[in-house]
């Protein structure tokens, strides 16, 4: 317990120091902030456009599309801001730059994460809200106050989700040493999901992002819920926060395995 | 050409070193043309009219245009402007600049090589899969097939003299990251890639008629699906040429100007 709290206390020192060297630099901020709206921007165009040619995908209209990615992007955005560097953990296994968290007494994954916050993910908190919003005015369904209690509740799942899946996903590199076209190819499962209902890619895709790799439950499912949409029953779209508790315990499983089976490659 | 030959012969062995990272890259590929085949499917069952194309052709074009990207996505190396970028901040463009060649010749060989070999290993083999597995379709004529070659070639060169001119501006500003995301964003929705050009809304069609983005995959893929006959590709061929010429131009003039102010940071 002693130990937990003493990791947490140098995550927050690391976090202190990571937002002070951020602040000196507002102006990136800006213009990183403009280049996430734009580059975001193509799959909203992407999307608006299809909407306005054909009026819906499957049954979804524009303001369930919008919610969907707006989920989406949230929910990656607390991966993008604290958790960016598991993205790292391969060039430094291959550098044996990783050797040092190694040599320091203090949690390995603690070190190795917070070492950085991405204010680049802020862009993406911000547009995601945005779109969650307009997502919300454009359906023109009015919530419950339990609906407003479950949307964190969903996006923290989704970055659970989305954490621990890069996070197993990276630790590959501790067996494979290059795991980054592994990684690639998981991500573009994702870009399928992210904008657009998970049913019209079939049934066995959908089997694939609900039982394997379960990132319909970062936005898929809790639009449904939150949409009212009925394309699936209520308690598998309440299933998000078990699911985020089954992988942190996965990916806890697959770091220490990876740790335990590291060797240096030098550098 | 000997010089080039030597570039792919460098390239080759580089690229095959990883053959794990190749097979993922091919599957995310398929994944990719996988899921943009179940879009178009899923639109097209619920308005055929709207669709503007038959299903197969619309399907082919779609496809033809991740398997494309496989290798026209700006990432990592493929990346010209990340590499010029990186090269003025390692110190490491001193060594390019002392070659008896010209620096845009250089970054041409260099990326171009290596466009030529992962067309083989990476384009090559989704295509094949997609065209046994997927429903793409051959091109519609021999002379299509050859046009559908030039025209690649030439939506090459339009996309390197973009990404060269791009780098150029880094040099400048000495960091492009953020503008080059909204780069990406604008080639994507532009191109055609992400929709197809013709349905997009007549106003915004008319604008992108004019710029050169829709040389990259627009003009290409309409050859190969057969939607252009021989005076159409001529013509087609001709405005490719045009901003092919005028971008490298434009980037061998900026050159000389960006070398007169280089700093080469560091060494």
């Amino acid at each position: 317990m002693q130990k937990s709290f003493f990791s947490a206390r140098i995550y927050g020192h690391l976090i202190k120091m990571s937002l002070r060297s951020m602040m000196q630099y507002r102006a990136d901020f800006w213009t990183s902030l403009a280049g996430v709206l734009a580059l975001n921007g193509a799959n909203i165009a992407q999307m608006s456009i299809v909407s306005w040619r054909f009026g819906t995908v499957g049954n979804w209209t524009a303001g369930d599309l919008m919610m969907l990615y707006g989920l989406y992007m949230v929910s990656v955005s607390l991966y993008s801001i604290f958790f960016g560097r598991i993205a790292l953990l391969e060039s430094e296994i291959i550098h044996g730059t990783f050797d040092k968290y190694l040599v320091r007494p203090v949690n390995v994954f603690v070190q190795f994460v917070g070492g950085e916050i991405r204010y680049v993910g802020l862009s993406d908190t911000l547009l995601g809200i945005g779109l969650i919003v307009l997502g919300k005015a454009f359906t023109g369904i009015a919530w419950g106050p339990l609906d407003y209690l479950m949307l964190p509740v969903f996006v923290a799942c989704g970055g659970c989700i989305i954490v621990c899946i890069r996070l197993m996903l990276a630790c590959a590199a501790f067996w494979v040493v290059k795991a980054r076209a592994l990684q690639s190819m998981i991500m573009q499962v994702m870009l399928l999901t992210q904008k657009y209902p998970v049913f019209i890619f079939g049934d066995v895709f959908k089997a694939f992002v609900t039982g394997v790799i379960p990132i319909a439950f970062m936005n898929y499912y809790p639009a449904i819920y939150l949409l009212r949409k009925g394309d699936a029953p209520i308690w598998l779209c309440l299933l998000s926060p078990a699911v985020a508790l089954l992988f942190v315990a996965l990916a806890t499983q697959a770091w220490k395995r990876g740790i335990a089976r590291y060797s240096s490659a030098g550098g | 050409m000997k010089c080039y030959r030597a570039f792919v012969r460098q390239q080759l062995n580089s690229l095959t070193l990883y053959r794990f990272e190749f097979v993922m890259k091919v599957l995310y590929g398929c994944i990719a043309m996988y899921g943009v085949r179940c879009l178009w499917y899923a639109l097209h069952a619920q308005n055929p009219a709207l669709l503007g194309r038959s299903l197969p052709d619309m399907i082919t074009y779609a496809m033809m245009a991740m398997a494309m990207d496989l290798v026209f996505y700006p990432s990592g190396d493929n990346a010209v402007y990340d590499c010029m970028n990186a090269q003025v901040k390692s110190g490491s463009i001193d060594t390019d600049l002392l070659r008896p060649m010209g620096f845009q010749r250089q970054m041409l060989y260099r990326n171009a090589s290596r466009m030529m070999v992962l067309s083989w290993v990476l384009v090559l083999p989704a295509w094949l899969l997609a065209v046994l597995f997927m429903g793409m379709q051959l091109p519609s004529s021999l002379v299509h097939l050859a046009a559908f070659f030039v025209s690649v070639g030439l939506a090459y060169f339009v996309l390197f003299s973009l990404s060269f001119l791009l780098g150029l501006l880094g040099m400048i500003t000495m960091d492009i990251r953020h503008i080059s995301w909204a780069y990406r964003g604008l080639v994507d929705l532009l191109s055609g890639k992400l929709v197809p050009l013709w349905l997009f809304p007549p106003m915004l069609m008319q604008c992108t008629n004019l710029l050169p983005f829709r040389c990259i995959y627009d003009i290409p893929l309409n050859i190969y699906t057969g939607a252009f006959d021989a005076a159409e590709i001529f013509r087609q061929l001709g405005f490719q040429c045009m901003w092919a010429l005028a971008l490298m131009s434009a980037g061998h003039l900026l050159w000389r100007k960006v070398h007169l102010r280089l700093t080469v940071q560091g060494g």
